[in-house]
């Protein structure tokens, strides 16, 4: 019975968490340089104290409408491979114990389901967890 | 028992033992070349490296590798005791024993089961083969070194013949290396005492390494003194290393007693050690005539003493140190030691690992971006507090050099790797039998470290083409009358800030047409298209893929995989590589490589109000289209956008375009490769357009950019897997604002922009070729022609398609500045120009009975021909003849009627006209003179500085 933190964020008034162990940090980096004839979920490069991130438009990974950034997005910068996560906005941080975890039913929004892990049930919603290694995944056909 | 040592230990053995290998190539090179002559320095160079690796190995356990070290370390003896000249085929026998060498470091576990047999035989060959002659009573090939080990002090009478070598050996020895051995010495004491020192703390538990250390340290010391002839010293350390070896068998405990007899026999060498290098030579073998048995007792260490009686079992105690240096000895090097004195130290060096090194280098990128916000946000701060300026001042200057310096760490001279050409070349040069003197130029320049690992594999491959394919057997260059011995060059340079390395060879030379006939062989290229290059063309075929020309194939080189691999590993170091040959004189091959791959100079280039970096060795040039010559300049061939340059076809691509940016270059493009009829006339619409011209292998292509900016040079940042295969980026970096730019790939927009170079090529082929068959045709085909006279008796005939306006004009139309005459022509003024100032023609008549002026087309105010007789326009067929000796501004003569007529070529009498009239004053006519024959008042004439006649 291990317990788990989450990184929680919203898009499209979904909430969505991430294993707290897979982010680096949470910034406001969005001065974004697009790389042309990327993926589409690539949103583009930043700055990161001297290191280029790549910036995924996380709607867009996740099969949503692209994101308009206001002034609550973030990125949420991912340990591995110098990726970035443009989000709407950023939660708290959640604890859950690893058995509250629940497979994901069957129609979750129009999100990508490969990508999601599991849900949550929170108090008055629900938590969807997303697996940070398929989000990191390079999916050659998504153009 | 490798096994139980630590694998530091093993490593550190490893690296220090490749790193002798390497320096002692060059040595063992210089021996063969100075055989008997060969310096003492060089032999002994050689000799401790040797000895050090057979020290260490047959310590740690590596018996074969000792034993291999061993032979060699024989032979080395021999030559140093002048019993035997080195050979060409003993230095054979030597490098494959350097060889078996390294592939048992490489490889250390497997290297007690690689067979040595060979090596060992060849080794052992040379050496007795040369021994017994020479000294045919040496019975024994053991090295006198060993013979100084053994229980046995030197007698006195045995050991007089060695001092004189040694001696000599010493004497003759540089102060450079003398130093070094003795810094060295010192450095390893200090790592034997902290050693021995855990060693008393440990106690019976040592570690083997701790005790493997100090054996390896103190047998290295033992040799090097003893070779040096610094007997003393050596046999201090022999005594030291037996107690070592003893406690290493365990036969003896490391109990704090025999360690502290083996500290203070550490001072007791480090002392000896210091007076050697103030003495700066201390040689113990002058002091056998002059010590006495009290000298003697005197300086001998206790702990010497404490050693001896730690070894019982052996019963010299060493030769003692002399209390004061020997007088001969001071006199002899007195002009040196003074010299050596003022030497500064050797420079000392650590090693450290790259990714350090590489951090290091991210981190001062960090540090310069951080430092360039900082000064835009104190910016207002600092100007209200002049204080902070210096402050700020300081800290920028300290980040420049921070980073620069971290550069110089990425930095190795070429030298490193130049260095194993002449081993290279002088081993080729023995199995091709052909006679090779190699030139290296360039040592010292540096470039990257990993360029220049890149590097190695290309440039051995060219050296071995050049020796291989290139030079000709010895015999054979002679007949052609050309040195028996081919020239090997090697060279690098810094130009234009890239690094210049070039491979050049006296030799045959490529053969374009041998090139041809195989690249039609394997399909490369058609028969055709093979009959339209030109021999550099030609020559450029080596670089497809699947060459080889060498009618065998040998052990060298030809095997079929070669040139196209070398370039494509050199582009990839964002290098490029350029072949040269003429046949029967050489061969030029020239490399270029950038500096260093993570920082780049660039050109910051403008799309759509972003900014894109191009890297400069791709930049040929920059072109700017004025708005007014877009139409006239860019055209479209098949579906691609070209631009007339100079003679050439330049494919054109627009950035914006191909990154689906909109702005109003992408319109301009839009509407030229439409050829949408709008309303308003396209060149209305456009500006001026900036074209980089982008070069990539042998094609070039125009970018089409919004804005140019500086050349920058900027930190290349790898691109994540995400984005990597977007064919127009190499990278990306950070520029001064902090934003992050893209790198541009040229070969990857002309990839992606499906740029036909092939086609374009061929239609520029085709429309030179036309130009010039109109050009010839035009003179041949039946024409118009004015007929006129410069002088009345000499005809000349100009096409009407040449002329735009004749014009009759009166002498008093001729208004004359300095020199030169001009007339009013359409308010503006129009030199004339007199055929006899320009083509070797009589005279202008002075007193004409008309006067007309020809004013060529397209060249409305360059000049106007003068003419003092208008005969006839006729339409004939004529049949220009040119020969060699037409001169300039003529496209040759013909007659037409009965008259012999000249045909002028406008341009090129404008073109002379104005090269002349830069050059020097033309004499003119005098025009006031005919004016003076009736028909013009010479009042009419306008005369302005008129002061030539």
């Amino acid at each position: 019975m291990a317990l788990i933190q989450f990184v929680t964020f919203r898009i499209e008034n979904n909430l969505i968490g991430i294993n707290i162990l897979h982010v680096r940090e949470i910034n406001r980096v969005l001065d974004m340089t697009p790389v042309q004839h990327s993926p589409a979920y690539v949103r583009g490069l930043v700055n990161l104290r001297g290191q280029t991130v790549t910036v995924f438009d996380l709607g867009v990974r996740l099969n949503l409408p692209s994101r308009e950034i206001t002034i609550d997005s973030h990125n949420i910068i991912l340990k591995h491979d110098t990726v970035g996560l443009l989000v709407d906005s950023i939660g708290d941080v959640v604890d859950t114990h690893d058995e509250g975890i629940e497979p994901p039913p069957a129609n979750m929004g129009g999100i990508d389901e490969e990508l999601i892990e599991g849900v949550v049930k929170l108090e008055d919603e629900l938590l969807v967890i997303l697996s940070a290694e398929k989000i990191l995944a390079y999916k050659a056909n998504n153009q | 028992m490798n096994e139980i040592f630590d694998e530091n230990v093993v490593n550190e053995f490893l690296s220090e033992s490749l790193d002798h290998l390497e320096s002692i190539e060059p040595d063992f090179l210089a021996l063969e070349e100075q055989g008997a002559d060969a310096s003492p320095e060089t032999i002994n160079g050689i000799f401790r490296a040797i000895h050090s690796i057979k020290g260490s190995s047959g310590f740690l356990g590596f018996k074969s590798l000792s034993t291999i070290a061993h032979a060699m370390e024989n032979i080395l003896m021999k030559y140093r005791n002048k019993e035997m000249v080195p050979d060409h085929d003993a230095i054979d026998a030597l490098f494959e024993g350097i060889d078996i060498v390294r592939t048992m470091l490489n490889d250390i576990t497997a290297s007690n089961s690689l067979p040595i047999d060979f090596e060992l035989d060849k080794l052992n060959k040379i050496l007795n083969e040369d021994a017994e002659p020479a000294t045919p009573s040496e019975e024994n090939p053991l090295p006198q070194k060993e013979a100084a080990e053994p229980d046995m002090p030197p007698q006195k009478s045995t050991s007089s013949e060695k001092m004189t070598i040694s001696e000599k050996v010493s004497l003759t020895l540089e102060e450079e290396t003398l130093n070094e051995v003795v810094l060295e010495g010192q450095k390893s004491l200090e790592a034997i005492e902290m050693d021995l020192v855990s060693l008393k703390h440990e106690g019976t538990e040592v570690s083997h390494d701790s005790i493997a250390n100090i054996f390896r340290a103190i047998h290295t010391r033992k040799g090097v003194t003893s070779f040096f002839g610094f007997d003393e010293l050596a046999l201090l350390s022999f005594s030291l290393e037996d107690i070592i070896a003893d406690i290493k068998d365990g036969k003896k405990e490391a109990v704090p007693e025999s360690v502290d007899a083996l500290l203070s026999g550490i001072d007791e060498i480090r002392a000896m050690l210091k007076k050697i290098k103030s003495n700066q030579h201390e040689n113990l073998t002058h002091a056998n005539s002059a010590d006495t048995p009290d000298e003697k007792q005197l300086p001998v260490p206790h702990a010497s003493q404490a050693a001896t009686q730690e070894n019982a079992n052996k019963k010299s105690p060493p030769p003692p140190v002399p209390a004061q240096p020997q007088a001969s000895a001071t006199k002899s090097l007195q002009p040196s030691s003074g010299a050596a004195a003022a030497k500064p130290a050797m420079p000392e060096t650590i090693r450290v690992n790259v990714n350090l090194i590489d951090r290091l280098m991210n981190l001062a990128g960090e540090l310069v971006l951080g430092r360039n916000q900082l000064r835009q946000e104190l910016a207002e701060i600092v100007f209200k507090n002049p204080k902070l300026g210096t402050v700020m001042q300081n800290v920028d200057s300290v980040t420049s050099e921070i980073q620069e310096e971290i550069m110089q760490m990425r930095m190795q001279a070429v030298g490193t790797l130049f260095n194993k050409f002449p081993r290279v070349v002088r081993d080729l040069s023995r199995q091709l039998n052909k006679k090779v003197k190699l030139l290296i130029e360039g040592n010292e320049v540096e470039i990257d470290k990993t360029i220049l690992e890149g590097l190695s594999d290309p440039l051995t491959h060219l050296v071995r083409n050049s020796m291989d394919h290139g030079l000709e057997l010895p015999a054979d260059r002679l007949k052609i009358n050309k040195p028996e011995s081919g020239q090997v060059q090697i060279r690098a340079f810094h130009e234009g800030g890239q690094v210049n390395i070039m491979v050049l060879d006296d030799g045959n030379g490529i053969d374009p047409e041998k090139l041809v006939a195989k690249a039609i062989s394997i399909g490369a290229i058609t028969p055709e298209k093979a009959a339209n290059l030109n021999d550099s063309e030609k020559i450029n075929l080596i670089l497809l893929p699947g060459f080889s020309t060498a009618d065998k194939i040998t052990g060298v080189s030809g095997r079929g995989v070669g040139m196209d691999v070398v370039k494509t590993n050199i582009e990839k170091m964002g290098g490029n590589l350029e072949i040269e040959s003429m046949m029967g004189e050489g061969t030029y091959i020239r490399i270029r490589l950038p500096l260093t791959l993570a920082i780049i100079p660039s050109l910051i280039v403008g799309a759509s109000l972003r900014k894109y970096a191009i890297p400069q060795v791709n930049v040929q040039e920059l072109v700017r289209v004025k708005a007014m010559d877009v139409e006239s300049r860019i055209e479209k061939i098949g579906d691609s956008l070209v631009l007339r340059l100079r003679e050439r076809l330049l494919p054109l691509v627009s950035l914006s375009a191909i990154l689906d940016l909109q702005d109003s270059s992408r319109k301009v493009f839009s509407i030229l490769s439409n050829n949408d009829t709008d309303d308003e006339p396209v060149a209305k619409k456009i500006q001026d357009i900036n074209v980089v011209v982008l070069k990539m292998g042998g094609n070039s292509f125009g970018l089409i950019v919004d804005e140019l900016f500086d050349n920058e040079e900027i930190v290349v940042k790898p691109l994540s897997a995400h984005i990597s295969d977007t064919k127009c980026f190499s990278g990306a970096t950070i520029m001064g604002d902090g934003k992050v730019a893209m790198i541009l790939d040229a070969s990857g927009i002309a990839d992606f922009a499906k740029l036909k170079f092939t086609e374009i090529q061929t239609e520029e082929k085709r429309r030179l070729e036309e130009e010039a068959q109109m050009e010839s045709d035009a003179m041949n085909r039946r024409q118009s022609l004015l007929i006129f006279n410069n002088a009345y008796t000499e005809f000349f005939a100009l096409p009407l398609k040449y002329i735009s306006r004749l014009e009759k004009i009166e002498p008093t139309d001729i208004h004359r500045v300095g020199s030169r005459h001009y007339i009013n022509y359409r308010d503006q003024e129009l030199p004339l120009i007199y055929l006899e100032n320009v083509l070797p023609v009589s005279s202008f008549p002075k007193n004409p009975l008309e006067l007309y002026v020809i004013i060529p087309k397209n060249s409305d105010t360059l000049g106007g021909i003068m003419v003092s007789r208008i005969l006839d326009t006729v339409e004939t067929e004529v049949n220009v003849h040119k020969t060699d000796a037409t001169p300039k501004g003529l496209h040759g003569s013909s007659f037409v009627g009965d008259q012999l007529t000249l045909f002028l070529n406008p341009y090129e009498v404008l073109d002379l006209f104005e090269k002349q009239s830069l050059q020097s004053k033309l004499p003119m006519p005098d025009i006031a003179a005919m004016s003076q024959h009736g028909e013009v008042s010479p009042e009419k004439i306008i005369r302005m500085g008129d002061d030539e006649h």
